[in-house]
């Protein structure tokens, strides 16, 4: 370091020059009055007579001032002296990822923790409508404890969703540093955030690998490698990468900015499940997405002396004496794990009303002997396969646990439905690449592929020996569960298949479709058509987009939500006879259940809200009078009500979280993050009440998962 | 949401000729092209990324000189330095392989490798376009260009029933078949607009024959014809 005392700017003793960039000295300082080391970063002389440089070295100030993240170095001060503006920054004395890249490749872990932390003040900023547009590991701060912090805003873009401002673009000149530049930085085009992914993402194949994925000194060639060379595999340098941490590179640094990450929450997301393959429901994280992160930095991984904790800030100073300031500020992990604490417990409670339902005594409503767990068809709600209803008791003293228990091998697709057999030893699913599926549990792998399949697969029931799929082909397929042939195929339909439903009796389907609902008898024959519910036009229920069909406990009526005229309505299975319609509710309805032994039924509409019909006294009332002040929002996909008609669970395009209702009481619900980043599609439990399948993905980029929990029951003292 | 008036998109452009002010950030949007061309030449990997350094060194240093184009099609000049240089390579490599026959052969309008030119430089500039359409709906609100038309090129057989569910269903509100055509023939044009400001880059003060011609020598006027 060169040493250059006895500087005085301001309150600010300048002690020792710590680095140079492009857009100023950084130095060692102290501040006289508050009696603390800090970095102090000034323009030099010959840029500060340059307006331009000047302009955006103040921009600088403004904007990292504006961010306060635990992730991101704090701004305490900018001000101008004598022609020298200059800007006073919390001290990091940990060095930098560079440093340690000196040393050589990183061990995965702690590269991905160190990328993971990055991509969490990454997302501050974006979140604050600003680009960095230098992400490169020499602006990958290291502070004691762990704790990763990204600075270096010089080159920070204010875009349009903060002000109005112009880019302070160079003509001819390239802002950024090309090992790490993505290509349209090196192209000279409109930059977005997705070109920060990708300068992370190359920061992340160099941590792992100890050298840029472009390593080319020459900065033309690299440059050219960045627009033209497929990003090499990483493995080929260090095997002992985890599969996962390439495909997060490999996705964040897609040429094409539409097949990188959507944001860096995905990304972070994608990072953490890295980390915590136990946590993850997709083991690449080329399918790993959109989502809530389920956990903090500081639950990915310790590395050194401890992990990084998110909301720790420090204030550090050259004597490594100096105290530690730490804050503990919670946030919004912490409440995020707080929430998914409560909610798996929810969760397991009302699994557990299911499971003390399901393995209880009688099948009132199929009539088979009860010879062990017999799934008895389909209560309805879309692609929700629900559980027959029988009175359960809750016992006391007990507690529940969900545990996580697998991930099931997804290439890519969207998993739009799944489907327990009756068993619970295998599962089916269907997917938008046009497979429907059998699986072993045990095994986590795919037994049996129903054949004769065409296009994507929007819906799946199963019940009985019975599997039936339907989707984009505007046909309706049916196996016995035993044979891959199918038994039937139906394509009288005038548009794609979105909804599937056997009643709990086994001998009704109702199939919606995005211009009609339909009603088939089902038998060992095959099936026969009994009555259009409705149609998209000419129709006394206009049935456009139908999202949900769902069977009462007793058999007797099948309900279906469409979105024309914002629809619900109820028909007699005997004789497709239209009972009641509820039409132009506030939003268009989605999933949908009966209560089991009621004459209600649930929905959910597209706009988050929940809806009790009472069939008997004709009202729809809302069900929670009061929502959480913080939802946005989403769609109620897929609902499943419990047995007793206790609880309800609902599942959507919230990034995987389940929402846990008490029918009885009008309180917010418990929520779960359930470590799920993309969209939660389907979801079904066995008949024996100890397993949940939960299933979704992307509509556009697939990113298909299917996720398996175990539900524990345990009596507490 | 603005939609474009349907106006002739020849009307809409300003020509430019950017690679001479930046010819460095116009080679890298067509670097693919390049390094696919400079292959297909060369036909050996080590040698065909010699060539290309070679090829950015003089760009760096030199630019480029619109004097020496003809025709005023950059992409006729940005192949002609390239194969220049590539030549110079093969000749320099003192290899019994390259002969003179071989060499000329090269240079043979509608040989292999020019063929491979022209497909690449085409397949990057839609490649631009799309993404150029797809940050313009990023950044325009409530515009859905990319979606609907990227969603019609991936299933171009289905009718506008099925398009306007599909469509419906990813925004979560109910889309007609007609308001999915509308969509459609406005993403279009869009669509055709971008193709035709990027041709025009391409083209030193191009008139509309000078763009249509290489429309047609892209093979994209398909994607235009309508809207010009």
């Amino acid at each position: 370091m060169a040493q250059e005392r006895d500087i005085q700017l301001g309150k600010y003793q300048l002690k020792t020059r710590l680095g140079k960039g492009g857009m100023g000295v950084v130095y060692l300082a102290t501040d006289s009055r508050l009696k603390r080391d800090v970095a102090v970063k000034i323009l030099p002389r010959s840029l500060a007579s340059n307006p331009v440089a000047v302009k955006r070295f103040l921009r600088e100030a403004r904007v990292a001032a504006s961010i306060s993240h635990p992730s991101v170095v704090t701004i305490h001060d900018v001000d101008q002296i004598n022609g020298q503006c200059f800007l006073v920054m919390e001290l990091m004395t940990g060095g930098t990822a560079q440093d340690l890249l000196q040393r050589g490749a990183i061990d995965w872990k702690e590269a991905t923790r160190i990328i993971a932390d990055t991509c969490h003040g990454l997302a501050a900023i974006h979140e604050a409508g600003l680009i960095h547009r230098d992400i490169k590991p020499s602006n990958i701060m290291l502070a004691p404890k762990g704790v990763v912090k990204l600075a270096d805003f010089g080159l920070a873009k204010l875009t349009d969703s903060a002000t109005d401002s112009k880019p302070l673009t160079v003509s001819n000149t390239i802002l950024g540093t090309p090992q790490y530049m993505s290509p349209e930085q090196c192209q000279g085009d409109e930059l977005d955030s997705r070109c920060d992914l990708y300068s992370l993402g190359a920061t992340y194949f160099a941590l792992l690998t100890g050298a840029a994925p472009f390593p080319d000194p020459q900065p033309l060639q690299c440059m050219f490698a960045h627009c033209s060379t497929p990003v090499p595999d990483p493995r080929k340098q260090r095997s002992e990468i985890p599969a996962p941490c390439v495909a997060v590179i490999m996705k964040a640094m897609a040429k094409k900015r539409a097949d990188r990450f959507e944001s860096a929450r995905e990304m972070l997301a994608a990072l953490r499940a890295c980390l915590n393959p136990d946590q993850s429901v997709l083991t690449s994280a080329a399918t790993a997405t959109t989502g809530v992160p389920t956990l903090g930095p500081s639950d990915s991984m310790s590395f050194g002396v401890s992990s990084a904790e998110p909301w720790a800030t420090t204030s550090p100073g050259v004597d490594p004496g100096q105290t530690t300031v730490v804050m503990k500020t919670g946030g919004a992990d912490a409440i995020a794990r707080r929430r998914m604490i409560l909610a798996i417990t929810g969760v397991c409670l009302a699994l557990l009303m299911g499971l003390l339902l399901w393995s209880g005594v009688g099948r009132s409503n199929s009539g088979q002997a009860d010879n062990g767990p017999s799934k008895q068809g389909n209560l309805g709600a879309g692609n929700t396969s629900l559980r027959p209803n029988r009175p359960i008791h809750k016992p006391d003293n007990q507690q529940l646990r969900l545990e996580f228990e697998a991930d099931f091998p997804i290439e890519k697709s969207q998993i739009s439905g799944v489907a327990f057999a009756d068993d619970a030893q295998t599962f089916f699913s269907g997917s938008m690449d046009g497979t429907v599926q059998q699986w072993k549990i045990a095994s986590r792998q795919p037994v049996r592929n129903y054949a004769g399949v065409k296009n994507g697969i929007r819906a799946i029931a199963a019940h009985q020996n019975w599997v039936v799929a339907g989707g984009e082909a505007k046909t309706v397929w049916l196996w016995n569960s035993g044979s891959e042939k199918p038994l039937a195929t139906l394509s009288d339909f005038g548009g794609e298949i979105s909804a599937l439903a056997i009643s709990p009796d086994g001998k009704r389907l109702a199939v919606g479709t995005y211009s009609e609902a339909k009603l088939y008898q089902l038998s060992d024959t095959g099936l026969q058509f009994i009555a259009l519910l409705g149609k998209s036009t000419d129709s006394e229920v206009l049935c456009y987009m139908v999202m949900s069909v769902a069977f009462s406990s007793d058999s007797q009526w099948v309900a279906a939500t469409s979105w024309d005229d914002k629809t619900v309505a109820v028909w007699n299975t005997e004789t497709g006879a239209l009972r009641e319609v509820k039409r132009q509710q506030a939003a268009e309805p989605e999933g949908l259940a009966f209560i089991p032994h009621e004459d209600r039924l649930i929905f959910g509409t597209k706009s988050n809200g929940l809806y009790l019909w009472d069939l008997k006294l004709k009202s729809v009332q809302p069900f929670l009078t009061s929502q959480p002040a913080d939802r946005k929002p989403r769609i109620v996909r897929s609902i499943l009500a419990t047995p007793d008609g206790q609880n309800i669970a609902a599942i959507g395009e919230w990034g995987g979280l389940i929402s846990l209702y008490d029918l009885h009481q009008n309180s917010e619900p418990v929520e779960s993050s359930q470590a799920t980043r993309t969209s939660s599609l389907g979801m079904d439990v066995s008949a024996d009440g100890t397993l949940l399948l939960l299933s979704g993905g992307d509509t556009d980029h697939g990113n298909g998962f299917i996720q398996l929990w175990k539900v524990v029951r345990e009596r507490s003292e | 949401m603005t939609y474009d008036t349907p106006k002739s998109v020849l009307e809409q452009i300003s020509t430019c000729w950017p690679m001479i002010n930046n010819p460095v950030q116009f080679v890298m949007r067509y670097a693919r092209a390049i390094r696919k061309y400079v292959g297909a030449v060369v036909r050996d990997s080590d040698h065909a990324e010699e060539v290309a350094q070679d090829f950015l060194v003089q760009v760096f240093s030199n630019g480029f000189c619109p004097q020496n184009v003809s025709r005023g099609r950059f992409r006729d000049y940005l192949k002609s330095a390239v194969r220049y240089v590539a030549i110079s390579h093969l000749r320099k490599r003192r290899d019994s392989t390259v002969t003179e026959e071989m060499l000329a052969t090269l240079i043979q309008p509608d040989s292999e490798a020019d063929r491979t030119w022209a497909a690449e430089w085409r397949s990057c500039l839609l490649e631009r376009v799309w993404q150029l359409l797809e940050l313009y709906q990023r950044e325009s609100s409530g515009n859905l260009y990319y979606s609907v038309l990227s969603q019609y090129a991936a299933d171009s057989e289905s009718d506008s029933e099925t398009h306007a569910a599909r469509l419906g269903k990813k925004l979560g509100h109910v889309v007609r078949a007609d308001t999915f055509r509308q969509y459609l023939s406005r993403a279009r044009r869009h669509f055709a607009k971008l193709i035709v400001e990027e041709v025009s880059r391409t083209l030193q003060d191009p008139t509309r024959e000078d763009i249509e011609q290489e429309l047609i020598d892209l093979e994209l006027m398909s994607q235009v014809r309508g809207y010009l």
